[in-house]
């Protein structure tokens, strides 16, 4: 029998192991280091009230909950956000420095996606997950998943073909 | 146009401005937040902590106000009441001489106990704890150094304690706690527990409905009649959520849930299912309990945002009483407390200075099922709930150290009524 003792034992463990990691993805999520900390601690503190039914395997739950916190945080101020629909075009550069010029591109193209677009992105090229375990992940089908993604690598300026599936199959 | 490797390098690269080690501070914010979390959703309870176990006092002791060096300065940070820890939140006293201490409630949804302590208490002088509402809810005669922590009601109000026949070197003390968010052993599902231990009886098996599930079935080994069940069960937004619960396929309760949380407390409300000869043969029973639309409907339907939960007991030990079986060691008032005796409708009980608190219960025996059975105290009834006959035993007052009263069972016109009063004795240590 599975003690309230047991559970915070286990649930501690969880946060000292893995919060820094999640604390990426809520970065990467928010672009902010303060907002990524509030939002991780939301999501913990959530998760410990599931904690008896997740204990076994929690990350992919607290990951969940993560993001759909993230999404719902309709409400609040975001330093630095800008989202656009249509990102400016840019000229071609072949010169040593566009690289690091592009990488700046990418980052300020990252920061200006819209919530469920930059979630899905994080979520499948960061946390490598599929299309399936994204949508898991979000709570929406996979259709939505590879809709959103589709967008978003558009305003990425990235090709859509390129993304396959590595874990669900073809997408 | 860039591509994917380029995605996951700068999304690398954007991840690795987080750095170091794991902030020390993240989890003791994290708790906060649950305990803020927890005190919002139980925020519209206001339940009276009834039944209270072995209250044990732990931890640290800290001096508060002015010291004078006396066991009433250094009361405990933590005291632990049915498991339920609680942490310090109000003092008052300290002062040698003082005959009263009070303190000033405040509104809180918090759980409270409060503790008295005294020091230099010369003998044959009281100090008596009043609650809220001016009744006695505990009471230390000379010698004594404290009274075990006793349940306070969560409404604001004023604590006070008065004492008679002090000295100049007399220090009394009155702390109250609030009830933290560590719960004892037992089922939990982060909120609500079904503790290990219920007075004299064990739990052995149980848990709660998972989000989003309609039923959860557990097995457990009978016979039932040695078997205690505690059932409950609170709806999300729809009212019209019926909460059941079967035993080996058969409902025997059934009624729909209420719009409060389950009480933290949760093994506490019992349910004691008749012993039909077919259910006594399995040796393993089957216990489901579900949601649905109807009352006592057997189709399950899932609802949304409902908790439900159960807690199986196995019974402690108990005793027949005018044909009732009466529980031997029962929680009330912050203690446990073990049956002294049952001597008959009548009894005159002299608690002296120098004795225990004796809890008082009746059990009605037999006779009109409907007919209401209270206790008259030296002749004048009112002050005490009553039962009907049917209902079988239940718990009416506490006579304090000092108190004679003549105890009599009557009906609800004062006449000589059957059954029994029963007089229970605080179990040592608890």
């Amino acid at each position: 029998m599975t003690t309230e003792i047991d559970h915070r034992v286990d649930f501690e463990s969880f946060v000292a192991a893995r919060s820094q990691a999640l604390l990426r993805t809520a970065y990467l999520l928010t672009r902010d280091h303060a907002l990524a900390e509030d939002l991780l601690q939301t999501a913990l503190s959530k998760a410990w009230f599931s904690w008896h039914r997740i204990e076994t395997h929690p990350e992919p739950y607290v990951r969940r909950i993560l993001v759909t916190t993230y999404a719902s945080w309709r409400g609040r101020r975001w330093n630095g956000e800008r989202p656009t629909e249509v990102l400016p075009e840019t000229a071609d550069r072949a010169d040593g420095a566009a690289a690091v010029v592009d990488r700046h591109d990418l980052a300020g193209a990252l920061a200006r996606l819209p919530r469920r677009q930059r979630a899905v992105v994080v979520l499948r090229f960061f946390e490598d997950l599929s299309v399936a375990e994204t949508a898991d992940a979000l709570g929406c089908s996979t259709g939505t998943v590879k809709s959103q993604l589709h967008k978003a690598l558009a305003h990425l300026r990235i090709d859509p073909a390129l993304v396959v599936d590595t874990k669900g199959g073809p997408r | 146009m860039t591509d994917l490797d380029d995605l996951r390098a700068q999304l690398q690269r954007d991840a690795a401005s987080v750095t170091g080690a794991p902030d020390p501070a993240r989890l003791g914010q994290v708790q906060r937040r649950i305990r803020a979390i927890r005190r919002r959703r139980h925020g519209a309870m206001a339940v009276a902590v009834a039944a209270v176990v072995a209250a044990v006092a732990v931890g640290v002791p800290v001096l508060v106000g002015r010291g004078t060096g006396d066991v009433a300065d250094r009361v405990p940070e933590h005291v632990t009441v049915l498991g339920f820890d609680y942490t310090i939140a109000q003092a008052a006293g300290g002062v040698r001489g003082g005959a009263g201490v009070t303190v000033e409630l405040p509104p809180g949804d918090l759980q409270r106990v409060a503790l008295v302590s005294a020091a230099h208490l010369p003998d044959g002088s009281q100090v008596t704890l009043f609650d809220q509402y001016d009744r006695v809810v505990g009471r230390l005669v000379g010698g004594g150094a404290e009274l075990p922590p006793v349940p306070i009601d969560a409404v604001p109000g004023t604590l006070r304690v008065a004492a008679n026949d002090v000295t100049d070197d007399t220090v009394l003390r009155l702390t109250v706690y609030e009830r933290t968010d560590v719960l004892p052993e037992g089922i939990t599902n982060g909120t609500a527990v079904y503790r290990q231990q219920v007075g004299g009886a064990t739990l052995v098996e149980g848990g709660f409905l998972p989000d989003g599930a309609s039923s959860v079935s557990f097995q457990v080994e009978g016979p039932l009649e040695s078997l205690a069940f505690s059932f409950d069960c609170a709806r999300g937004a729809d009212t019209g959520v019926v909460g059941s619960m079967a035993i080996d396929g058969d409902t025997v309760v059934s009624g729909r849930c209420g719009p409060r949380s389950i009480a933290e407390d949760a093994g506490t409300s019992w349910t004691r299912p008749g012993n039909d000869a077919d259910r006594l043969d399995a040796r393993i029973h089957t216990v489901t309990i579900f949601t649905s639309d109807r009352v006592f409907s057997e189709e399950s339907v899932p609802f949304d945002g409902v908790e439900m939960g159960v807690g199986i007991y196995r019974a402690g030990p108990a005793v027949l009483v005018s044909g009732a079986h009466v529980d031997q060691i029962i929680e009330a008032n912050g203690r446990l407390w073990k049956l002294e005796e049952a001597p008959g409708r009548r009894v005159r009980l002299a608690v002296t200075e120098t004795d225990e608190p004796r809890l008082i219960g009746i059990v009605a025996g037999g006779g009109d099922p409907l007919a209401s059975v209270g206790l008259a105290r030296n002749g004048r009834t009112g002050g005490t709930p009553g039962i009907q006959s049917a209902t079988g035993w239940s718990l009416t007052r506490i006579v304090w150290p000092g108190q004679s009263p003549t105890l009599t069972l009557v009906d609800e016109r004062g006449r000589p009524a059957d059954g029994s009063v029963l007089v229970y004795r605080p179990l040592a240590d608890g």
